[in-house]
C-alpha cells in the first residue's frame, strides 16, 4: 500500500518537474495551483486542531512535567538517527553523517537509550535530514505546494520523502519475537507521542500563525523558505545574490 | 575555456574595484545608534507601559519611513484606493506596525545591537548586518535595510535569520496583504477591519 502511494506520489512528483521552477529570488514563493483544495484542507486541519489535537495536547501538557516530555522528545529524536544518517551519506555529506553517528551512539549508551541528549552537551548539534531533501540536493524540483488532511503542507518531493523515509526506518523492518503485534503497537505509541509533543512544542508558533492576516499565505511562505533552508543545511546563500533580488522599495509610489 | 575565463575573473575583480562603497560608516552609525535606542526604549524601567509606548513610536517614527512600508505592504492597491481610503489605511497601519514591533523587540528583550558590516543595493539602498545581544545568550542576526531618501536615513525593512532562512518582515506582510486584497476583490475596508482587528488583540498582549 506504502509502495502505491509512493509510486503515485513520485508520478506526480515528476510530472511537476518541468512546470515549477525554483525561486531563488524570492524563497517564500511556491507554485500552488490547487489552492482552492488546498484551502479546504488548511481550513479542515485547523479544525481538527482547535477541537481535538489542541485540547488533547493541552491535557497532555498539564498531566506531564516539562522534564518528561524533554525525556520523551529526546527518545523520539533519537531513534530517528538512522534514517537521518543515511540521508546525510546520499547527500554526500561526510561530516554530517558522522556527527549523526556519533550522536546516536553517545545518545543511545552515555544519554540512556536516548532519554538524554548527552551528545549536544559534548557539542555534537542535532541536524535533521529526511529523504525530500536528498531528492532536492540531487535536483528533482518540489513540484507543486499541496496542504493534506491531517499531515499539513507539503509537496509531492517531501510526500515521496516520506515514504522512502519509512522504507528507511529500521523499526518498520523490526519483528518481535513472540507478539506479532509488539511492532505496530511500538509505531502507533511513537506516532502519538511524537504528535503530542510536537503540539506542545509548536504551541507558541501555531498562536503566532493564527494571528497573521493571512494565515493560509503565511503557512506556505514559512514551509517554503524553511525547506529551502534546511535543504541548504542552513547554510546562508551568497550575500550579494541574496540582496539583489529584493523588490524595489517606491516602485508602486507615485 | 581557460582562455576566456582568466579575463572573466580580471574584468568581475575590476568592476569590484571600481563600485564605491557606498554603504559607509554614517549608514552603520545610523543604524547602531537608532536600534540601540529603540532598544532602550523598551528596557528603560523607569518608565510605565503608556510612556514606555510613546517614547518607542517617537523613535521609530523616527527611525522609519512608516507611510512608505505601509504603500509597500500593498504593492499595486497602493495606487487603486481613493485618498480618503489610504489615508485610513496609513492610519491604522501605523498603528498595527508600531503595535507588532514593539511586542516582537520587547519579547526579544535585546540588551544590545552590534553591527557587523553592510552591503550595497545601490547608491540609495543598504543592508546593514548586525547582532541583537540577549541576556539569555540566544544572539539574533537582524538586518536593516537602510534607504537614502533626502540625505537622510530611513529604515524600510528588517529581516531575521533563522537558521539560515532569512524572513523580510515587510516582504511577509506585503504577500499576505496582497493576498487578502486580491481575495476581496481589493477592498480597503476588508484590509483596514483586518488590521484593525489584529490591533485590538495585539494591545492586549502589550506588557503592563
Amino acid at each position: 500500500m506504502n509502495a502505491r502511494l509512493a509510486a503515485t506520489a513520485l508520478a506526480i512528483s515528476l510530472g511537476a518537474c518541468a512546470t515549477t521552477p525554483a525561486n531563488s529570488s524570492d524563497p517564500g514563493a511556491i507554485a500552488d495551483p490547487y489552492e482552492g483544495f488546498n484551502r479546504q484542507m488548511f481550513a479542515f486541519n485547523n479544525g481538527v486542531d482547535k477541537y481535538a489535537l489542541s485540547p488533547v495536547a493541552g491535557a497532555y501538557k498539564t498531566v506531564t512535567p516539562e522534564f518528561a516530555r524533554d525525556r520523551v522528545g529526546d527518545f523520539l529524536r533519537n531513534l530517528e538517527s538512522p534514517v537521518i544518517f543515511v540521508n546525510d551519506v546520499l547527500q554526500a555529506e561526510p561530516s554530517r553523517a558522522a556527527d549523526t553517528f556519533y550522536r546516536f551512539t553517545i545518545n543511545t549508551t552515555v544519554g540512556l537509550v536516548g532519554l538524554w541528549d548527552a551528545a549536544g552537551h559534548f557539542g555534537i548539534e542535532r541536524h535533521s535530514e529526511d529523504f525530500g531533501q536528498t531528492l532536492a540536493v540531487w535536483g528533482v524540483d518540489s513540484g507543486p505546494y499541496l496542504v493534506m488532511p491531517l499531515l499539513g503542507p507539503t509537496t509531492p518531493r517531501d510526500m515521496v520523502g516520506k515514504g522512502v523515509d519509512y522504507a528507511f526506518d529500521p523499526l518498520t523492518w523490526t519483528e518481535f519475537d513472540g507478539d506479532p503485534d509488539l511492532d505496530d503497537k511500538i509505531a502507533t505509541g511513537r506516532g502519538v507521542l511524537g504528535g503530542l509533543n510536537a503540539r506542545v512544542a509548536l504551541d507558541d508558533e501555531i498562536k503566532q500563525l493564527n494571528a497573521q492576516p493571512e494565515p493560509y499565505i503565511a503557512l506556505r511562505r514559512i514551509y517554503s523558505s524553511q525547506r529551502q533552508a534546511e535543504i541548504r543545511n542552513g547554510r546562508s546563500e551568497d550575500e550579494t545574490e541574496l540582496y539583489e533580488d529584493l523588490p524595489d522599495f517606491d516602485e508602486f509610489e507615485e | 575555456m581557460k582562455r576566456l575565463i582568466s579575463p572573466a575573473i580580471a574584468l568581475a575583480a575590476l568592476s569590484a574595484l571600481a563600485m564605491p562603497a557606498f554603504a559607509d560608516a554614517k549608514t552603520e552609525a545610523y543604524v547602531q545608534k537608532n536600534a540601540s535606542e529603540v532598544l532602550a526604549s523598551l528596557n528603560d524601567p523607569s518608565l510605565n507601559a503608556d510612556e514606555r509606548t510613546a517614547k518607542f513610536n517617537a523613535y521609530m517614527d523616527k527611525f522609519t519611513d512608516m507611510e512608505a512600508v505601509a504603500n509597500f505592504a500593498i504593492g499595486k492597491y497602493a495606487r487603486r484606493f481613493t485618498e480618503s481610503e489610504l489615508a485610513e489605511y496609513h492610519k491604522v497601519f501605523r498603528e498595527y506596525a508600531l503595535a507588532v514591533y514593539e511586542i516582537q523587540l520587547d519579547a526579544y528583550r535585546g540588551e544590545a545591537v552590534v553591527v557587523k558590516n553592510s552591503v550595497d543595493r545601490s547608491e540609495t539602498d543598504s543592508i546593514v548586518n548586525t547582532v541583537i545581544k540577549r541576556q539569555d545568550g540566544q544572539d539574533m542576526d537582524v538586518r536593516w535595510r537602510v534607504l537614502t531618501r533626502d540625505g537622510g536615513y530611513q529604515v524600510v525593512d528588517v529581516a531575521l535569520n533563522l537558521d539560515g532562512n532569512l524572513i523580510w518582515l515587510g516582504i511577509e506582510q506585503r504577500a499576505q496583504f496582497i493576498a487578502l486584497l486580491d481575495r476581496t476583490n481589493g477592498s480597503a475596508k476588508a484590509l483596514i477591519d483586518k488590521i484593525n482587528g489584529m490591533t485590538t488583540k495585539l494591545e492586549g498582549e502589550k506588557r503592563g
